[in-house]
């Protein structure tokens, strides 16, 4: 019978206790799961939305529109963009290459008018960028040098036309001139950025650039590399373009531009507070247990000190106790928290017209991620949390003068 | 063996000194069935936590085989329990979570002896204590007297130097307490293992090889007895 299988069985001696244990700590890894994911999950949102759709990985712009970016100075732009873009594409640490026009105007319906951005895509290369497909709600995509556009949702509904019908834009050119179009609307978007879904449009590029009057210009070139840093991505981008003398150009990391990215920053910190938070909950529970355990086993160290234990083996003797309980619970918590996890990282969060508010690419339905790595680490947390906790206790145990310990009741 | 010399103790209860102990001498020697006997309140306890190193002394000193204890640091004491000090309590003071076998098992365990001879020993010892068949219980599927003869066992099994037993039989009824008595003699004749034990029961002290009376912490007689 060693110290560990004495602590085993220790643990049954009061299971109502040891189950209280148990369950605070299961409550709290479940909880800390769950929300680890969930913030993996808008961690991966915000990126693939940023991606996607504003900044892209990096984010190519004539370095003067970025300057002077408030003032929409629209006559800076990518210029020769088809030749750039073949370029890039050859470059071995460019995975994908998107480039945009970015068509800012308004539409209207009776007296009312809405904002309008329209993005012109290169509609046969986009889909190598991303899987335009999924944000077709209704209809199909536009086909390329057509003047067919899809609208997103919000657009439509403020709007009120749908699929078949046309509508017609107000947009200031290149050269800062006014020019009007018409477009046939072929399908309807649900885009995963707020704000695009209530005043954007995609329409072929080509297109595009007829109606800004860009001549084989684009607003801006977005990349995605083939992995590894973002940062040292764009530095190896900008030392490309310097060889290819296109120097006017920025190249700016997403983490630059999206203030998603800077919410992440901070609410991570949050996260991992209110993840401490709930452990703390948990730890004050395994705190006031051990002490209770203590207390009443005390003529019982009293008895294993007068027969020579050291006072190491009894703080063991308990730290081995706590172990197992840590262990327990933490691993029932973790399992319990997965076991939620995966099914809600398929079906989705829907936190409706909560996200509109949000300034930022995040989508209002969120799939929470399971991270491998921190749920590891939430269930080795819960487990030093439960031996930390004992400390204390231990330790004062192991204090203890025999002869008082003996002469308690 | 064990050589105690002038030794006091006092404990202060609240702004009241109490002298438990003023001045105790005596000897004990090797294969000795040393009784201490006295009213409530005359020191037996705090003599017997003395010599089982589990208090500190205030004043004298006592030394086990040559070994000063006054001197010894915490640790060190431990080991000197571990090794040469058995006990046993006047309300046994199992480890409830243990069946018997392991209750005495642990002991070797803690000398890190191998296992064959852990198993043998203890056995062996249950047998001879009468508690064949009674192995796998816990203490509380035990009467009060089997289960204070697993604590005597627990505290011979290391064949210590001395066992110390503070009012061994003061939680059994009279017929119980004599058979553990008569049980410490057969093992004290047949393996010359050292007791004492404390007792304000006449019955016990009639067993006693020599029997050591305190009185307000100060001994009142010592006398060997034929018995
Ligand atoms: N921890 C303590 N604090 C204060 N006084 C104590 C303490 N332990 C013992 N005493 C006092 O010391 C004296 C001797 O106590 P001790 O327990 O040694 O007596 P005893 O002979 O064992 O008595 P009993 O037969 O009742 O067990 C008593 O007056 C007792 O009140
Ligand atoms: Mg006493």
């Amino acid at each position: 019978m060693r110290l560990s299988g004495i602590a085993l069985r220790n643990i049954f001696r009061n299971k109502r206790r040891s189950l209280l244990s148990i369950l605070a700590l299961a409550v709290a890894a479940t909880s800390i799961t769950i929300f680890f994911s969930l913030f993996e999950g808008i961690k991966t949102n915000i990126q693939t939305n940023s991606w996607d759709w504003d900044a892209g990985e990096v984010r190519l712009r004539h370095a003067e529109f970025d300057r002077y970016e408030y003032l929409n100075p629209v006559q800076y732009v990518v210029g020769d963009y088809r030749d750039l873009v073949d370029r890039l594409r050859a470059h071995p640490e460019v995975r994908t290459v998107s480039p945009r026009i970015r068509v800012l105007g308004a539409a209207f319906r009776g007296e009312q008018q809405f904002a309008t951005l329209g993005l012109g895509l290169d509609l046969e290369r986009e889909q190598e960028y991303q899987d335009l497909e999924r944000v077709i709600a209704a209809g199909r995509l536009p086909r390329s040098g057509t003047n067919e556009a899809i609208l997103g949702r919000g657009l439509a509904s403020d709007l009120d036309i749908g699929t078949g019908d046309i509508v017609t834009f107000l947009i200031q050119t290149r050269r800062r001139g006014s020019n009007a179009f018409t477009l046939d609307v072929v399908g309807l978007a649900d885009f995963p950025v707020p704000q695009l879904n209530s005043s954007g449009y995609i329409l072929p590029i080509e297109n595009a650039d007829r109606y800004m009057r860009m001549d084989g210009a684009a607003s801006e070139i977005l990349l995605k590399s083939v992995g590894g840093d973002t940062v040292e991505f764009a530095d190896g981008v900008r030392s490309f373009l310097e060889e290819s003398g296109r120097t006017e150009l920025s190249v700016v990391p997403w983490t630059r531009i999206s203030g998603g990215y800077s919410y992440l920053r901070t609410a991570g910190v949050v996260y991992n507070i209110v993840a401490l938070i709930f452990f703390l909950l948990a730890s004050t529970v395994i705190i006031s247990t051990t002490m209770m355990i203590i207390h009443e086993r005390t003529r019982e160290i009293g008895t294993l000190a007068a027969m020579g234990m050291h006072g190491g083996e009894l703080v063991r003797l308990f730290f081995l106790e706590s172990a197992y309980l840590g262990a327990i619970g933490s691993f029932v918590g973790v399992v319990i928290g997965v076991a939620i996890t995966i099914p809600l990282s398929r079906i989705g969060i829907d936190f409706g017209s909560a996200m509109d508010m949000v300034e930022m690419d995040l989508s209002s339905v969120l799939y929470p991620v399971l991270n491998v790595r921190s749920t590891v680490l939430v269930f080795f947390f819960g487990l030093a949390v439960a031996m930390v906790s004992t400390y204390p206790s231990a330790r004062r145990a192991a204090k203890l003068r025999p002869v008082e310990a003996l002469r308690a009741e | 063996m064990i050589t105690i010399k002038d030794v006091k103790k006092d404990y202060i209860d609240g702004d009241i000194k109490v002298h438990a102990l003023r001045g105790v001498s005596m000897e004990i020697e090797r294969g000795e069935f040393l009784s201490i006997a006295g009213p409530s309140g005359s020191g037996k306890t705090t003599l017997l936590n003395l010599i089982g190193c589990i208090d500190s002394i205030d004043g004298g000193e006592i030394s086990i085989d040559g070994e000063e204890l006054a001197r010894r640091k915490a640790k060190e004491l431990v080991e000197i329990r571990r090794h040469k000090i058995g006990f046993v309590f006047q309300s046994f003071n199992l480890i409830p979570v243990l069946s018997a076998y392991e209750n005495v098992a642990i002991v070797l365990e803690m000398l890190e002896l191998p296992r064959g001879e852990i198993r043998e020993r203890t056995m062996t010892l249950l047998h001879e204590v009468g508690l064949e068949g009674m192995e796998n219980r816990r203490p509380s599927k035990l009467s009060g007297g089997q289960q204070q003869r697993v604590a005597v066992a627990r505290a011979l099994i290391k064949e210590p130097l001395i066992v110390l037993a503070d009012e061994p039989t003061a939680n059994l009824d009279s017929g119980t307490g004599e058979a553990l008595l008569k049980l410490m003699k057969r093992i004290n004749h047949d393996r010359g293992t050292t007791f004492v034990f404390s007792t304000h029961d006449p019955m016990v002290m009639d067993y006693a090889g020599r029997l050591c009376r305190l009185h307000d912490g100060e001994i009142e007689s010592d006398e060997k007895r034929s018995v």
